[in-house]
């Protein structure tokens, strides 16, 4: 367990210090960072822009440029933002509670419907009540999330007024839209992959060892089956984080909710490059983090995985 | 019902024994006869396909030119509608017949070269980091946690954002990011490929490296890789939709699917066919390409039929 804990840690430093390189490099994808934070250079000497590539520091070899930006994010700098006039970090932080709230509640939404749904469909294997629900999962995993969510909107907030078109100002009314969104493909994906991991365990040895001692069909869904439907849900959890943290992108987008989705999506607009270094560091830590998280708890519920 | 089954196994049957190589065909062949998910999803992406060729015969309008004298007509059956315009026009006047039917080349170009690029470099380092092991295996696999750790759309958005929208660019980012999925799976497929007899037996006649993964190996991953390459080509439509949603995707002036939804969303209140028609072009395409491939996937590896 220790050394598996150790390899893993491992893997997960080495990915986090790939995904600060790969930020970084963001900077230099169109040539020198310099023009595309002048933008407009109408007016600019050739000295004017020396000098500001000399204040930012552009004109430093690649590799300080680099550690210096690293161990200033270490310390939570993540620079200035020219558009907002304020410390990125101080931001994100602002903002973040918001995303945290949207993918908490559709992460929950998600497993209490996929769940049910794909148990009950692969216990009914084979009616029209499992070819229906699958069909509606493939159907649900087709759309596109943002135009599911554009017509919700038209529903729901342009046509019958029910709910707010956008924003976060009218508590539980203003999530509703957003969550359903948001959730809407996870709800798909999750519950084939119940069903079929469902119907897996049903075909185990050991289930039919239980049915052999005689134990009614209950007790082998509750206490045999579902218990160990539960291990792949567990990695589901992991790779809905990473679609939900996605999905926020275009889902704050068209609600306008204020979280670091949205922040993002206008920081790249406004070609704010430090803030978008920020967030990508940042977006792509909390999945590096969740995941880990994951394959630790993963390890507890499955002994197998530890021995290999 | 019962004696044409009879015949058609036993035909098969008899087929299988003569030739091999044909009756797998015979088999598919037969398999997509009897499944109604395989039929639905070739006449979708039959028609899709045809509307991305015949464009031009099937509208007789330009899907660019604007005409402020016939903006915002709804589709037919309803009031105020025009006939010239069967699914109505937007706010520039254009139509969204013509729009939809030339948006397909877009969505299908994009979904079909990218999903080459990256098959051909995914299945390439899946066979190299399966087949070799050891440091080229962690090397690759790393890189492959570091791009899967990105939120994926967020990473194509900072660089389409810093390199500059466009077709070209759409394509090639999508094609380098996307090859993770290809590399996984054939990974997995070499590792257990590589320690059978028919591996060890090329390699003891002397066979090279090179001949043992392209000549014996690849052959036997070609079949997963059709079915992750069919769902990525469902999931890019999707993600280039996206791109374009956000601005990020081709020209503002290509007609595409994303693009005619992100216009749409500005009239949500006043034009809902805006909004719903290209998304209904989006979502049958993308459940076509999904059904087929799960359709081949089903027929390539029964066990997950259970």
């Amino acid at each position: 367990m220790a050394r598996y804990t150790a390899r893993r840690l491992l893997q997960a430093i080495i990915v986090i210090f790939g995904i600060t390189i790969a930020a970084f490099s963001i900077n230099f994808l169109a040539g020198d960072p310099t023009y595309v934070l002048i933008g407009d250079m109408r007016g600019m000497t050739e000295e004017d822009i020396q000098a500001f590539r000399h204040r930012m520091g552009f004109d430093r070899p690649i590799l300080v440029q680099y550690f210096d930006w690293l161990k200033n994010a270490v310390r939570g700098d993540f620079g200035w933002s020219y558009k907002y006039k304020e410390d990125n970090w101080k931001i994100i932080v602002e903002r973040f509670p918001a995303t945290l709230q949207l993918t908490v509640v559709s992460l929950i939404l998600q497993l209490l419907v996929s769940f049910p749904l794909g148990v009950f469909a692969a216990l009914k294997r084979g009616t029209k009540w499992d070819s229906f629900s699958m069909v509606l999962a493939l159907l649900g995993q087709s759309m596109p999330s943002f135009w599911i969510g554009l017509m919700l909107m038209m529903i729901f907030s342009v046509n019958l007024k029910w709910l707010p078109v956008s924003g976060r100002y009218e508590g539980i009314r203003s999530m509703v839209l957003p969550v359903i969104t948001l959730s809407f493909y996870g709800i798909a994906r999750n519950t084939r992959l119940i069903r079929s991991s469902m119907l897996e365990v049903l075909g185990e040895d050991y289930i039919r060892t239980v049915r052999a001692k005689g134990q009614t069909e209950r007790n082998v869904y509750i206490k045999h089956a579902l218990r160990n439907v539960l291990i792949p849900v567990v990695t589901m959890v992991g790779m809905d984080l990473g679609s939900l943290l996605s999905g926020a992108l275009v889902v704050e987008t068209i609600f306008a909710w204020p979280g670091m989705g949205m922040l993002t999506v206008n920081a790249i607009n406004g070609k704010d490059i430090m803030m978008v270094q920020a967030c990508v560091t940042l977006f792509a830590l909390m999945f590096v983090f969740a995941n880990l998280l994951v394959d630790f708890t993963y390890t507890i519920l499955d002994p197998r995985v530890r021995l290999q | 019902m019962e004696p044409s089954n009879n015949t058609t196994k036993s035909e098969k049957h008899a087929v299988e024994i003569k030739k091999p190589k044909k009756s797998s065909n015979s088999r598919f062949l037969y398999d997509l006869k009897k499944s109604t998910k395989a039929k639905f999803a070739i006449i979708v992406i039959f028609i899709v396909s045809l509307f991305a060729i015949l464009a031009p015969i099937l509208t007789p309008y330009d899907p660019v030119t604007t005409d402020l004298m016939a903006r915002l007509k709804p589709p037919v059956p309803f009031r105020y509608s025009v006939v010239s315009h069967p699914l109505g026009t937007d706010a520039l006047g254009r139509d969204i017949w013509a729009r939809i039917v030339y948006g397909a080349r877009v969505s299908l170009l994009v979904g079909i070269t990218s999903v080459i690029i990256s098959g051909c470099i995914g299945v390439t380092l899946g066979l190299i980091a399966g087949y070799f092991g050891g440091i080229v295996d962690d090397i690759i696999m790393r890189i492959a946690d570091i791009l899967l750790a990105f939120p994926f759309i967020l990473l194509m958005l900072a660089v389409l954002a810093v390199i500059g929208p466009g077709l070209g660019n759409m394509i090639l980012v999508l094609g380098l990011t996307g090859w993770v999925s290809y590399a996984r799976v054939v990974r997995g497929e070499v590792l257990s490929l590589r320690e059978k007899e028919f591996v060890e037996s090329a390699r003891s006649l002397g066979a090279s490296n090179m001949r043992i993964i392209f000549k014996h190996i690849l052959p036997n991953v070609v079949n997963s890789v059709i079915v992750v390459a069919s769902f990525a080509v469902a999931s890019t439509i999707i993600t280039e939709a996206t791109l374009s949603f956000l601005g990020l995707g081709v020209k503002p002036t290509t007609p595409t699917w994303g693009m005619m939804l992100s216009e749409g969303r500005e009239y949500i209140r006043q034009a809902w066919w805006l909004t719903t028609l290209p998304g209904l072009a989006i979502g049958i395409t993308v459940l076509g390409i999904n059904l087929l491939g799960d359709w081949l996937r089903d027929v390539f590896d029964p066990r997950t039929l259970l």
